[in-house]
């Protein structure tokens, strides 16, 4: 008895002083993931720049929030009015756009993480969830990356423009400007020799730059350029004098003739107007203004860096026709493929190895790659220029970037009732696409314009996309944060490899976290959810709301758990029994975790009984333990969805309904939310 | 064949926390349906699914669980005081809880004042 008297004086009492300074919130439901990517995956702005996602976020932080990152576990930041724009491909019409990022999210994460490398070379790592786009004979969709397959075909971007100014930043503070407008570098100890200083990017300029990122040495008083070619040689010698007022000093080095700038005054002026720092080969990097030039100075610029650097196939035949520009600099050629990319060129990456060092290499393959060069770009050396005439004339082969949608045209044809010759052309290779399932960028064009009246392959044939084949899925252990954007209208971003990814919406990641599902898509195995998960110190700011707990995602908890359900969703008995000592654990967790809870949410499928999907006897539990529970029914956008139901189940609970897949009635659910924290 | 078994409150007062649960789990794990008077303390039956999920195996597959009692509108703080006082002082009398195994029971309707129980057809007869 007094036993009795004195458990309901320390409750009232503990009711009385209950500290609110962090709301524990249970999530009782399906489990959740953040569909993010790693903070090294770089993304493209609109305007050139390319930056890792994580600096991308830090920039929005600090512009924003400022949330302190050391101590939260999740940070949703809203920036659609920061105008940070960026290249976003609409899977809908197929085209490149550039749109408006609303939102940037962090999230910690702890997982596996999928690290998926395509034919042509590109990387990307993702959380299990994030999707990518995939073509397949079902068309364009996007796809989890742990739901995607080798050999399956994802979009890379074709046709990506970029714009930035023409404008040189400032110079004037850091350097000192002459009576007769040229610069001087500030220096302690000696006058340095001044230099004018053009004010836009010009023709002369950008050649400049392309021969100091090609072939030079360039150190922070010093720039030497080293070619064998004297037209080249003269140009460099001509654009100095024109730009710069500077006279090279001619030098041979080991049979190599050389061209020495020292001038302190013009490597400080090429740092701080154009951002184009002395670095050693893996450091180079293209100021980004540059990816964002008009066609013409972009096509300039690759022309004399491909003279300077890149290397032309003699023969068709032996080990791939190709265009090869090397580099100990990764994220240059990632740059160069961006500006490559602005006359449809999409190239392959691949490692190479020279007396044990590693260089990366950009290969253009595919005589339609060559065309677009030859016509767009060319080379200011015969005999490069030569080699490229004999590349163009090579036939069609096989392509990287060849679609998999045969058994769709074929379906097509048949019921246009064309024989094969009409419809592709004509039958050459024919038999071979349809066993491979596989059809050229170039031979669709074809077809497609023989076939005006067919929407999709007009579609798919004029795509800003093209389609790369998966070559290496790998999952690799994470700890740690993970990033994703949120872009209005095409929820699509570029990234610096040109992979086209798909991002998160507010109501999306509102619904992994509340929910665990990510627009319908949801594990069918039982108890899927095993372990707790605590999160943090979430913040999530939308609008003039505001909210900061922490949130525990709980197994559901059960009363019965049997490893038979989990052989029947295609488990292994040991498998299976394994998993069902998991969820024993899971639940003896969930159970420990009651007490320290200030309110849960139930997630329920308002398509489905509810009784069959929620254990009453722990919705009555929390009852009598006064914890506040919100019920949330899902799919309310299906017919057979049946919220009346759902009510009558728990006349004494607010329930909401919800469409996760179309973000329906979330404005209300957030509303309850907030009441039920508060 | 099903037994079910009726538990009268009285029989569970004097036990303690613990004793209640073996006793309960015991008499579910011999196979029989248990009907009992009133319910357990919300800890224990937190306790008792913790108790159940330890004990699971290959054999035991688990139990089901449901609770009915008269709704309790809450109403002014000297009425829900009187309340939780007559709780804290008898027990919690009212109400019926039925518990059983998983392997016998498919599944407990609880509507909300109504239980169904639904029982799971026998595929063969296990050797004991």
């Amino acid at each position: 008895m007094l036993d009795a008297i004195n458990r309901f004086i320390q409750k009232v009492l503990k009711d009385l002083f209950r500290k609110k300074k962090h709301v524990k919130l249970g999530l009782y439901g399906p489990p959740n993931g953040g569909k993010c990517v790693t903070p090294d995956t770089e993304v493209v702005l609109a305007n050139g720049k390319v930056l890792p996602i994580k600096a991308l976020f830090d920039y929005v932080n600090s512009r924003k929030d400022n949330f302190d990152m050391s101590a939260a576990s999740e940070v949703i930041i809203q920036c659609d009015d920061l105008g940070l724009h960026v290249p976003s491909f609409d899977t809908k019409k197929l085209e490149m756009v550039n749109k408006r990022v609303t939102h940037l999210y962090a999230q910690k994460y702890s997982g596996t993480v999928f690290q998926i490398r395509t034919s042509s070379g590109r990387m990307i790592k993702t959380t299990p969830v994030h999707p990518l786009i995939r073509l397949s004979d079902a068309g364009v969709e996007k796809v989890k990356a742990a739901d995607l397959k080798l050999k399956d075909s994802v979009a890379v971007a074709q046709n990506v423009k970029l714009a930035s100014g023409l404008q040189l930043n400032s110079v004037s503070k850091r350097l000192i400007v002459l009576n007769d407008g040229t610069v001087q570098a500030i220096s302690a100890f000696h006058k340095p020799k001044s230099i004018t200083a053009p004010s836009a990017i010009t023709s002369e300029l950008v050649r400049f730059v392309a021969y100091v990122l090609s072939e030079s040495y360039h150190t922070k008083n010093r720039i030497i350029f080293s070619n064998c070619d004297e037209n080249l040689l003269a140009d460099f010698e001509m654009v100095s004098g024109m730009l710069f007022r500077l006279q090279p000093i001619k030098r041979v080095n080991k049979g190599v003739p050389q061209m020495e700038l020292n001038s302190k005054s013009l490597t400080d002026y090429l740092e701080l107007s154009l951002g184009l720092k002395p670095a050693t080969s893996e450091g180079k990097a293209i100021p980004d203004q540059f990816l964002g030039l008009p066609d013409d100075l972009i096509a300039e610029f690759l022309r004399v860096y491909a003279d300077c650097e890149g290397s032309v196939a003699k023969e068709t035949r032996s080990g791939g026709a190709s265009i090869e520009i090397a580099s100990k600099s990764k994220k240059l050629l990632e740059q160069l493929q961006l500006m490559l990319n602005r006359f449809g060129i999409v190239g392959k990456f691949m490692p190479k190895v020279v007396n044990g060092e590693l260089y990366h290499r950009l290969l253009i393959r595919g005589s339609e790659n060559h065309r677009a060069w030859m016509e767009k770009i060319g080379f200011s050396i015969k005999y490069k220029s030569d080699r490229l005439a004999h590349l163009c004339e090579a036939g069609e082969k096989r392509n990287t970037f060849s679609l998999p949608i045969m058994n769709m045209l074929e379906k097509i044809r048949k019921s246009s009732g064309l024989t094969q010759t009409k419809f592709y052309f004509d039958d050459k290779h024919v038999l071979r696409m349809v066993r491979d399932n596989r059809i050229t960028p170039r031979r669709l064009k074809q077809t497609a314009e023989q076939h005006q009246e067919v929407e999709v392959l007009q579609r798919l044939a004029n795509s800003d996309a093209l389609w790369d084949k998966i070559v290496e899925i790998k999952e690799i252990p994470y700890d740690g944060f993970v990033y994703d954007v949120t872009i209005e209208d095409t929820h699509t971003f570029l990234t610096s490899a040109g992979i086209i990814a798909h991002n998160t919406t507010l109501a999306n990641r509102i619904c992994q976290d509340w929910l665990g599902e990510d627009m319908g898509i949801v594990s069918s195995i039982p108890h899927e959810t095993r372990e707790i998960k605590i999160k943090e110190q979430i913040n999530i700011k939308s609008g003039k709301k505001e909210l900061s707990f922490n949130l525990v995602d709980t197994p559901g908890i059960a009363t019965k758990i049997d490893y038979e359900d989990f052989v029947k969703h295609g488990l292994s008995v040991k498998k299976a029994k394994e998993r069902a000592k998991e969820a024993t654990k899971g639940v003896i967790d969930a159970i420990k975790w009651l007490d320290d809870m200030d309110a849960v949410i139930v997630v329920l499928d308002s398509t489905y009984d509810p009784y069959s999907q929620v254990n009453i006897t722990i919705i009555g539990n929390l009852q009598a333990r006064n914890i506040p529970v919100l019920i949330v029914a899902n799919k309310v956008d299906l017919k057979k969805s049946d919220m009346k139901k759902i009510e009558a189940a728990f006349p004494q609970y607010e329930v909401v309904g919800i469409s996760a897949k179309y973000g329906k009635n979330m404005d209300n659910f957030y509303d309850l939310l907030f009441k039920l924290v508060k | 064949m099903l037994t079910l078994q009726f538990v009268p409150y009285e029989e569970i007062e004097g036990l303690t926390s613990n004793e209640r649960i073996k006793k309960l789990l015991g008499m579910v794990k011999d196979e029989r349906i248990v009907v009992l008077e009133g319910r357990l303390r919300k800890e224990e039956e937190a306790e008792l699914i913790r108790k159940t999920m330890e004990e699971i195996n290959d054999r035991f597959k688990g139990i089901e669980l449901s609770v009915v009692y008269p709704e309790r509108r809450k109403g002014t703080l000297g009425r829900m005081l009187k309340n939780n006082i007559t709780d804290m002082l008898l027990g919690q009398r009212q109400g019926l809880t039925v518990l059983g195994p998983a392997s016998l029971i498919k599944e407990i309707k609880k509507d909300p004042d109504k239980i169904q129980l639904f029982t799971q057809e026998r595929k063969k007869k296990r050797k004991r």
